[in-house]
């Protein structure tokens, strides 16, 4: 079926899947139903009171009260996405220095902080299989900083779940070694706000970068949030010169439609969902336990602490090689069962996830694995 | 609200809820009692409006 010249996306209702990227930002009927009625241009503006964040009708300024409480902070804006709410802290807090991240950083988090100025500097992994980050190092890291450059880096970035391989770090630590150097610190929740519960000032974060498309069952667009604590406040949501209701970082207003609405309308959901982040562990560790009964090995931390799931697949490259759809041969192996959301053409290693999947759901994805890889 | 406009908003909006149901259920969509009496519940919201649209236009 298709819509005018564009085929229609129908890979929630027909399939079962598995794409990393996807699963966190899959929307609620609620958040569907509010796309559908605030789809037009500027939808969201139509009792505007001077800046987005302020309007009332809809409640975006409750629901940004709402949005601080649930994520431990003081105050919050709305952002385009993950990356302008990274963005809009390292332009604001940049004086042309430095930035020390993590290594699994997104590569969104590098290219903000190109364009904010600050020359990265990185916190290394530990390398295969595991490829964890030491929240640790990062007191060490600070002090190369200082000897290289004379100064402590401007800003302090942790990935709190990396994209690549699903490690969860520790933030508290790096908190801590923020406040003793006292340089700011920002938690990149991409990852894990909306999937799980996050108290941002008590793991010593001074903001917090989330992703609404990618965790907290948004869609209908981009959409981010920007959470601070109050000493920040005048620095970063400081408004322009002669518009000072529009918050400078975020262009004074930034999602102005329906992406926002879906953001609002899934929260009540999203809120209830972190409680069951174990639950939510208990499947991603399952479906690795099954999976290494063949030759399949898990990378990133092991056990698991997050959905994200990276693996090593000889099991599937070996057949590969011998198959006639070489390495699409997984792909259509698995799509054939219902199965979808892993790149076409991969068998040597590949990223899945299991987030929001029924534990039927997570049981049949196993087998399958299992079955195509000849158990 | 018009009712017309008003009964066109609620069938897409059951559309949505019958399409959370493909998503909770894919790939095979093997229905359980429960699941099953909620799309047919769906279904009648969605003929009714239908009906009173029908109904409403023709006069």
């Amino acid at each position: 079926m298709n819509i005018g010249n564009y085929q229609l996306r129908d890979r929630e209702e027909s399939f079962i899947n598995l794409n990393p990227l996807q699963t966190g930002g899959r929307t609620t009927p609620d958040a569907r139903k509010a796309i559908i009625s605030y789809i037009d241009g500027y939808s969201i503006c139509d009792w505007c009171k001077g800046a987005l964040h302020i309007t009332t009708e809809p409640d975006i300024a409750g629901f940004l009260i709402d949005v601080s409480d649930f994520l431990g902070m003081d105050y919050a804006l709305p952002t385009n996405g993950c990356r302008e709410a990274k963005y809009g802290v390292m332009h604001a807090i940049s004086k042309g220095g430095s930035i020390l991240c993590d290594a699994n950083m997104h590569y969104s988090s590098e290219i903000s902080a190109e364009r904010a100025g600050l020359k990265v500097y990185k916190v290394p992994n530990n390398g295969e299989p595991e490829y964890k980050v030491n929240p640790l190092d990062y007191a060490e890291k600070i002090e190369d900083i200082k000897k290289e450059t004379g100064s402590y880096p401007d800003l302090v970035l942790l990935t709190h779940v990396d994209g690549e391989y699903g490690n969860l770090v520790d933030p508290k630590q790096v908190g801590k070694i923020c406040k003793d150097y006292s340089v700011p610190f920002l938690l990149n929740t991409a990852y894990s706000s909306g999937r799980m519960e996050i108290k941002g000032k008590k793991l010593g974060a001074d903001f917090i970068a989330c992703s609404g498309h990618k965790s907290w069952a948004s869609g209908g667009g981009n959409i981010g949030i920007l959470a601070i604590s109050e000493e920040w406040e005048e620095k970063i949501f400081k408004g322009g010169t002669n518009w000072k209701s529009k918050p400078i970082e975020i262009l004074g207003c930034s999602s102005r439609g329906s992406s926002l609405m879906a953001m609002m309308a899934s929260f009540p959901y999203v809120k209830e969902r972190v409680k069951r982040w174990d639950e939510e562990v208990k499947k991603a560790r399952y479906l690795v336990e099954e999976l290494t009964k063949i030759d399949i090995n898990p990378l990133g931390e092991s056990p698991k602490n997050h959905d994200l799931i990276k693996i090593d697949t000889p099991v599937y490259d070996k057949i590969a090689r011998g198959h006639k759809k070489k390495g699409y041969f997984l792909y259509y192996e698995l799509k054939d069962r219902g199965i979808i959301g892993m790149k076409p053409g991969r068998t040597k290693r590949f990223k899945i996830s299991t987030y929001g999947l029924s534990w039927d759901q997570v049981k049949y994805v196993a087998e399958s694995f299992l079955e195509i890889g000849g158990d | 609200m018009e009712e017309v406009v008003e009964k066109t908003f609620e069938m897409a909006f059951l559309i949505e809820d019958l399409r959370e149901i493909w998503r909770k259920t894919a790939p095979f969509h093997k229905l359980n009692e429960e699941e099953k009496e909620k799309v047919l519940e769906i279904i009648d919201g969605i003929k009714n409006n239908c009906d009173y649209i029908s109904d409403k236009v023709a006069k």
